[in-house]
């Protein structure tokens, strides 16, 4: 009997393994073999690497792996931590932080032009949800992080306070619970309280009309904890009640230019990410967007991801709008002065998350 | 050795190629085997493997054929000194990066942090060379025999180390069977589980802990780090030894245990004995014996345990830390011996609860590389920061209750007492367990595998 229980056991098991094997070397297809010899790393570190990329069923596996921590008590999923029903992206810890390097790039920026400039910092999920995570994973409070880095900041520049905005509209759907952004509504709050310094008068929320773009997505924080609990996520559009002022949308890479009507790119709904709704997200170099509006009021944008939300909102007041994005200008080794005139604008905004802004080594392009 | 290719591709690869070997070539292809993994992780590591081997092998020789010499005890002094700096120079870890040139302020000889078998294979050629030279037994003049014995793969990751006397009549006989095959792939489940499951979630408990400043650091905080630290060094090395033993079982080798529940320890001598047994009596054999004269003691008996506890602590890592650990392990062994007498007079409880807490004690000497910060460490482990427990502690105790819980009862015997009692001695409920705890086990490694946060994945090896 007991021979035959070892029969089972290993016959099941070599065959579990053959399967599997099989499976990963012939059956998945989106990964190509040349990887494991176009990567810059040791073979080992290659082989490792592409059998758990493409092993078969990572969803699953990744389900059951989540499921069994949260059952045992587990919440945090290296830098995703479950705060109740939702995901947030820790802070980074004891890391090298640019901070001081950074606001002192927009302090050159502010002193190489006459047009008004404004920073705003946003805090992220983790910064707004900070009681629902244990202080020892952050050194220090977003609040705090975000006061430090105002408080460097030339007089010239005027600091937006987005955190008490969010912070108050915690029990909305300010937050995505699967990806590290903002919704429409979180952008909405930051962008009224932006009207404000920036001498707007804000449009209130009953002139749009709200559209629910996408009901059911899982952001990229879920691709780290399949946790079954977190309901998904949703994201809202808000359309102009009255017709959209956009009348042309301009977006460079590094290699050419494209030409679209709308902030809004429906064809993102299709892709893995999609937030990309918002202007493309991330794609781009830069941005220009014109409006049917002639007051001949126009703005220079230096984002970060979280900018991608908010300038919807602001379309109703520029005439233009243009979005440079310094990390694409670091990587096509151009600076802010190749792909625009600074002095051209009549205000200039720097929009961050304090996270992407503490960390961001691209901000030396802003010459 | 861990990872879904390692599970998934190498296993079966290997065992159907060793399984259909003929008797000659299955020597062979464990050492291709055993150089080819070298040489996967970096191929720095093969001159080790090279001057293990060959120094074992001709100086076994040389000290046979000059055993009443004079000559054989320098051969054999070359030997240890040649042995010694590949240990030293290619054996590093993880847990914090060093090995002997960093120490010293060089570029580390090894690129990464990969297991290349340094940690074995000069233990195995010094004591395969003193025991020739202590004529326990004859050299063996077949080179692919010693080769095999000093480069045996599967015990690479963390041992257990192997004694040629004992190893030598599996390696002429190798008996594969279906029992022995079944038991290797439990025990290699069982590591794999120990590792994913357990000392990987010790190690993220343990960094959570050191996330928080140590002047700030309440006392429940510190005691439950502390302790997350000694089940991760427990279940660390005692994964990789299982798994190691697994192969070797599927291979036909029956290895010994090296680990006999060391946390029920009485005592540190004790401690000792049961932690790494088989390292224990490598250092006893190798060191302490060499060391100590017999009937001696006093001063030679003191640095022949001193530096006995040295090298052994080393063995996990050469770095300051374990210098430091090991004058603290020395001091307690020393106490220990002063007292004795009285101690034997206290219930086993008792001096295994005083064991538990002053080895608790001195294990930030471990885990700290900064003296200063370890003993702030232990400072506010006994409430010198003025602080019993805070919502760190609290979010400490929830989210790592179930495992603490489970390392207590794995250390503390219970499962152990279960089999022993042989409480499924049902054979028909045996017949249908084994296979189901197998597989769970196996999804249950798959899905930590392919799922895992694998920046956690920080060898000690």
């Amino acid at each position: 009997m007991k021979k035959f229980s070892d029969a089972i056991t290993v016959a099941a098991f070599f065959a579990i393994l053959i399967m599997f094997a099989v499976s990963t070397v012939f059956f998945q297809d989106d990964l190509p073999f040349e990887r494991l010899f176009s990567k810059d790393v040791n073979v080992g570190q290659a082989v490792s690497e592409y059998v758990s990329d493409s092993f078969p069923m990572r969803k699953n596996w990744r389900s059951i792996y989540t499921n069994i921590m949260v059952f045992s008590g587990r919440r945090r999923f290296g830098d995703s931590f479950l705060a109740g029903d939702r995901l947030v992206k820790l802070d980074k810890k004891n890391g090298n932080s640019k901070v001081i390097e950074n606001v002192a790039h927009i302090n050159e920026l502010a002193a190489n032009t006459e047009s008004p400039i404004y920073m705003m910092l946003a805090p992220t999920a983790a910064g707004v949800y900070s009681a629902d995570v244990p202080e020892f994973f952050a050194d220090k409070t977003q609040r705090e992080r975000i006061n430090d880095a105002y408080l460097q900041l030339d007089r010239r520049i005027a600091s937006i306070d987005a955190f008490y905005p969010l912070y108050s509209a915690r029990d909305e759907y300010v937050y995505y619970r699967t990806e590290n952004l903002w919704t429409s509504f979180g952008a909405y709050y930051a962008y009224s309280e932006s009207t404000k310094k920036l001498g707007l008068q804000a449009v209130t929320l009953d002139n749009y009309d709200q559209e629910f773009a996408e009901a059911g997505f899982y952001g990229s924080m879920y691709d780290s904890a399949m946790v079954s609990r977190i309901v998904p996520d949703r994201i809202n559009i808000f359309r102009s009640k009255y017709q959209s002022p956009v009348t042309e949308v301009d977006m460079f890479d590094g290699s050419g230019a494209k030409q679209a009507e709308s902030v809004y790119f429906r064809s993102a709904l299709k892709s893995s990410k999609k937030t990309d709704i918002f202007l493309q997200g991330d794609k781009y170099l830069k941005t220009d967007i014109y409006t049917d509006l002639d007051n001949d009021s126009e703005l220079l944008l230096i984002k970060g991801s979280f900018a991608n939300t908010i300038v919807p909102f602001y379309t109703a007041h520029y005439s233009r709008i243009t979005m440079v994005d310094p990390k694409k200008l670091k990587e096509a080794d151009l600076t802010l002065s190749d792909v625009a005139d600074i002095n051209e604008y009549d205000q200039i905004l720097v929009m961050y998350d304090i996270e992407s802004f503490s960390y961001a080594d691209c901000l030396d392009t802003l010459k | 050795m861990i990872g879904a290719s390692f599970l998934y591709f190498f296993l079966p690869i290997f065992s159907a190629l060793y399984l259909i070997s003929p008797k000659p070539v299955k020597s062979r292809l464990v050492l291709v085997t055993g150089a080819g993994l070298i040489c996967f992780a970096d191929p720095m590591g093969l001159i080790a493997m090279a001057v293990c081997i060959l120094s074992g092998y001709l100086f076994g020789v040389f000290i046979y054929n000059f055993r009443d010499k004079s000559v054989s005890k320098l051969l054999l002094v070359l030997e240890v000194m040649i042995n010694s700096a590949v240990l030293l120079l290619f054996h590093r870890t993880a847990y914090d990066g060093s090995d002997l040139l960093a120490v010293l302020g060089h570029r580390l000889l090894l690129k990464s942090a990969v297991n290349v078998g340094a940690a074995v294979m000069p233990l195995h050629s010094i004591g395969y060379c003193v025991d020739v030279y202590r004529k326990r037994y004859r050299c063996e003049h077949r080179f692919i025999k010693v080769a095999e014995y000093i480069s045996f793969f599967p015990v690479f990751a963390a041992g257990p180390i192997l004694r040629y006397d004992k190893i030598s009549p599996q390696l002429e006989e190798r008996k594969t069977d279906i029992s022995g095959i079944a038991s290797g792939i439990r025990l290699i489940m069982l590591g794999m589980f120990k590792k994913l499951f357990i000392s990987d979630t010790m190690l993220e408990l343990w960094d959570d802990v050191g996330g928080v400043q140590i002047s700030s650091l309440p006392a429940l905080s510190a005691w439950i780090g502390i302790l997350a630290f000694a089940f991760f060094v427990y279940f660390e090395v005692s994964a990789f030894s299982n798994i190691g033993c697994g192969i070797a079982a599927i291979m036909g080798f029956k290895l010994p245990r090296s680990f006999r529940e060391p946390y029920r320890s009485h005592s540190f001598s004790d401690f000792c004995r049961k932690f790494n047994s088989t390292l224990y009596r490598w250092c006893k054999d190798y060191i302490y014996r060499s060391i100590k004269h017999r009937g001696s003691h006093g001063i030679s008996e003191f640095f022949a345990i001193l530096l006995t506890v040295l090298a052994a602590c080393m063995w996990y890592g050469t770095s300051l830390r374990s210098v430091v650990f090991a004058a603290a392990m020395v001091f307690m062994l020393s106490i220990e011996k002063l007292l004795e007498k009285p101690l034997k007079k206290l219930p086993k409880i008792v001096r295994t609860l005083l064991f538990v807490v002053l080895l608790l004690t001195i294990l930030p000497f471990m885990a700290f590389s900064d003296i200063l910060d370890a003993l702030g460490y232990i400072r506010a482990m006994y409430g010198g920061n003025q602080i019993a427990a805070d919502v760190t502690s609290e979010y400490l105790i929830s989210a790592y209750f179930l495992f603490v819980a489970l390392c207590m009862l794995i250390s503390g015997g219970v499962f152990g007492y279960v089999f022993k009692k042989k409480m499924f001695n049902n054979e028909y409920l045996q017949t249908i367990i084994q296979p189901v705890w197998v597989i769970a086990l196996l999804i249950f490694c798959t899905a930590f595998l392919v799922s895992g946060n694998e920046s956690l994945y920080r060898y000690m090896f």
